[in-house]
């Protein structure tokens, strides 16, 4: 029964890699390995977008301050790497509860510091994101 | 001067004589970011946590000191999509051998296996998904010097076993997660009355593989709410069937079963935060146990809490960093809510807790807490006690507790 129950938990795997991008999350081309560029579009009507790119083995958050200007945080915990998921609020970690707010200040434990920022700027109608930064 | 200048040189002639392999080696989180490295190359990782408290017993006028617990995470990375997890316990500072008290214990050792960037699969000993503390466990992530008593008792947090399990978000609804694990069952051998099923853990240690159990949760997240219902269904037996029979116990992988329910609630505002749970464990065959293990095992254990806190410090500056949370938290359990025909009521085991206090922190990963608990049960079963101490002091229903400690996460 474990065996049976194993090789289930194995194919799922497709199934999730099928489910892919959803309407909330942006799938960045792979381009420039230093830059992302997102259409500035992608953000109408909205506060924050999920940006997913295959240079990044964690998600982007791209947060509209104005219309004008927006900064990105890192998807990942600054306490032990793990994925983080976003609300409307902030962002959570499930592996030991730690919050963030949209600026990426930390405003729960076990995290300490501060969630990683991209230099973030509008060129041409779209969001470029610097990886190096 | 000259003294102070010769120090500072052999200083640096130290640091370049060292092989550079040694700073490399291993990285804290801020080495990782001061160094520019992203998620893909990053090594080896080294977190902690640990608490320690000193409590006044208001009955028995006594006080007792103790390093509750030390926690060092060590955590490495394989691949872009391959991780290992490890937490090392010790409580209460120090096992010496032949003495009572202290442990050492590893509380999970675990791969992680990212399929995609919403899913991954971990295999070893961990923590399932199953109320709140047996995940958010840290001394900076609760109020109280003592983790509750409904999750120490009747969940029991921490609980881990050795299985594999399948985490996940739900891209097409944000802020649903999912987790589904099949662990090493339980031991109802090692049920002991009033401890509920903590005593049938195996976490780790030469576990049976002959009775497996199926966990399970959703958890949502919308705006400041989190969201949680769990379950877990699991054998006990872990016998031949055999002996399973000579016991006349069900064996097999769900044989002797163990059902668990829960459902928490928790919300986090700028300054009020509240959190609540409810949890109901069922053993069916309870009777059965009883009978083969004589260990008064109930048929059904209840718990529930609900927890409110305010950060004082939010009300003279919402801006700052620090916090000064006041906290009341209530909390009931019947770890004989149900027994079997063959089992005994002891009414120490319906128990009833309210815990106030305040927690400060400083900084982000320390925290320093005084809280008052207030303990009421229901009077002992005295008929369970075979041979009673001539010198055993009174048990009281009622006694309060003062509590102050540190702990720190980071």
């Amino acid at each position: 029964m474990l065996c049976t129950a194993i090789i289930g938990l194995g194919a799922l795997a497709p199934l999730l890699e099928s489910c892919g991008a959803a309407g909330n999350i942006y799938k960045a081309q792979a381009g420039d390995e230093n830059k992302i560029l997102v259409p500035v579009a992608e953000l109408a009507g909205k506060n924050y977008l999920t940006v997913r790119t295959p240079q990044l083995n964690n998600d982007i958050l791209i947060v509209k301050e104005n219309e004008q200007k927006y900064h990105t945080l890192l998807m990942r915990c600054t306490h032990q790497d793990n994925a983080l998921v976003v609300t409307s609020t902030g962002l959570v970690c499930n592996a030991h509860g730690s919050r963030f707010d949209m600026e990426g200040n930390v405003t729960k434990e076990p995290a300490t510091r501060p969630l990683q920022r991209f230099k973030t700027e509008i060129i041409n109608s779209n969001i470029s994101i610097n990886l190096n930064t | 001067m000259k003294v102070i200048k010769r120090f500072i040189n052999l200083g640096f002639a130290l640091f370049f004589l060292l092989p550079p392999s040694i700073s490399a080696q291993v990285l804290t989180p801020k080495d990782s970011a001061r160094a520019g490295l992203t998620s893909k190359d990053a090594s080896t990782l080294i977190s902690g946590y640990g608490e320690a408290k000193v409590q006044y017993d208001l009955r028995y006028s006594t006080a007792t000191a103790d390093l509750t617990r030390n926690v060092l995470f060590v955590g490495h990375r394989f691949s872009n999509t391959i991780e290992m997890f490890s937490e090392l316990e010790i409580e209460n500072a120090k096992v010496a051998g032949g003495e009572p008290g202290g442990e050492v214990s590893m509380e999970q050792v675990y791969l992680k296996f990212d399929i995609n960037k919403d899913a991954y699969i971990v295999a070893g000993l961990f923590t399932p998904r199953i109320g709140i503390i047996n995940e958010n466990h840290l001394p900076t992530t609760f109020n109280g010097n003592d983790r509750p008593f409904v999750e120490q008792f009747v969940i029991p947090a921490t609980w881990r076993e050795l299985g594999i399990g399948l985490y996940g978000a739900i891209p097409h609804i944000p802020g649903l997660n999912y987790s589904l694990a099949i662990v090493n069952g339980l031991n109802s051998g090692g049920f002991e009355n009033g401890t509920g099923i903590e005593g049938g853990r195996f976490e780790g240690q030469n576990a049976t593989a002959s009775n497996i159990a199926l966990t399970g949760s959703l958890l949502y997240y919308i705006g400041n709410f989190r969201i949680q219902a769990s379950g877990y269904y699991g054998g006990s037996a872990g016998l031949t069937p055999k002996k399973a029979d000579s016991l006349q116990l069900q064996s097999g992988a769900f044989g002797t079963p163990v059902a668990l329910g829960e459902v928490d609630l928790q919300y986090f505002g700028k300054a009020l935060s509240f959190r609540a749970l409810g949890t109901i464990v069922n053993i069916p065959d309870a009777a059965a146990i009883n009978r083969a293990y004589a260990n008064n095992t109930p048929q059904e254990m209840v718990g529930a809490y609900a927890e409110v806190g305010y950060n004082i410090l939010h009300l003279f500056n919402n801006s700052i960093k620090k916090s000064l949370t006041a906290f009341g938290r209530y909390e009931y359990m019947d770890l004989n809510y149900e027994i079997p025909g063959n089992g005994i009521i002891n009414g120490i085991n319906k128990k009833q807790y309210i815990i106030t206090g305040l927690t400060y922190i400083p900084v982000h990963g320390i925290a320093i807490k005084a809280d008052y608990v207030l303990r009421q049960t229901g009077a002992p079963n005295t008929a369970l006690i075979v041979t009673p101490y001539p010198q055993a002091p009174l048990y009281y229903t009622s006694n309060g507790y003062i509590n102050f400690g540190i702990g720190y996460s980071f």
